[in-house]
């Protein structure tokens, strides 16, 4: 059985870039806690993409595995009352070079809004789906805001 | 004491990474230390170098140095099993 890698859209990304990442790979895992608790890692050191539908396209919202994303808060955020959770038909379309489910805040569809909860600054790097359920991304929480051009915003429930 | 070879190329005459080397990582914020992993496999291009690499805390990663990490070059280097 072939591990499934990172998309070479995404390794493009990171190299032009020219930050330091480190590609991990582990055993198939379906969820963001599955994945910390595969690398030992506690939840808040890593992060799960949510994807979301607006009118104005899709959003990106990067949060701790730990937590759910809050989408009266991503509303406020947005300034739009539309928000929904993709589905997973509509996730596999916009997004084929990914794994369902393992969709990064990086590469993929140009022109998403990322939005990334505040909470993740406070640990130095994060480790997040490499757009396969097989390997993960590891970088510093810094350069991915800066890499996704993201904004901070508070997203988790309460 | 160890050469530092930093990736970005500034010291040229030292020579390329290889196994056994240390992978280096810097804090970037105070009081964060530094990561370091030993080079278990060089893989890439001249240019585009990376790295497996077997960090301190026992876990393996394929490792892309940006521009603020360094390579510490090992005095018991291991014999070369480089892929090029």
């Amino acid at each position: 059985m072939t591990t499934r890698t990172a998309p070479e859209s995404l390794v493009q990304q990171l190299e032009r870039a020219s930050i330091a990442y480190e590609l991990i790979g582990h055993p198939r895992t379906t969820s963001a806690a599955d994945e910390a608790r595969t690398l030992g890692l506690d939840l808040h050191e890593v992060a799960k993409t949510v994807v979301l539908v607006t009118p104005d396209g899709f959003v990106r919202a990067v949060l701790p595995a730990s937590e759910r994303v809050d989408l009266r808060k991503v509303r406020t955020v947005l300034d739009n009352r539309d928000v929904q959770l993709a589905t997973e038909e509509v996730l596999a379309g916009a997004y084929p070079d990914f794994e369902l489910g393992a969709v990064p805040p990086l590469s993929g569809a140009g022109g998403d809004r990322i939005l990334v909860d505040r909470s993740l600054c406070e640990n130095e790097w994060v480790v997040l789906e490499a757009g396969t359920h097989e390997q993960s991304l590891r970088l510093r929480t810094t350069d991915l805001v800066e890499l996704s051009g993201a904004q901070l915003a508070d997203l988790s429930q309460d | 004491m160890a050469r530092i070879f930093k990736e970005d190329g500034v010291d040229r005459t030292a020579r390329a990474p290889g196994v056994g080397d240390v992978a280096v990582i810097s804090g970037h914020r105070v009081g964060e230390p530094e990561r370091t992993g030993e080079i278990l496999e060089v893989l890439g291009e001249p240019g585009h170098l990376h790295y497996r690499v077997r960090w301190d805390d026992g876990h393996q990663s394929l490792f892309h140095p940006g521009s603020d990490a360094t390579i510490r070059h090992s005095t018991h280097r291991a014999s070369p099993k480089a892929k090029r």
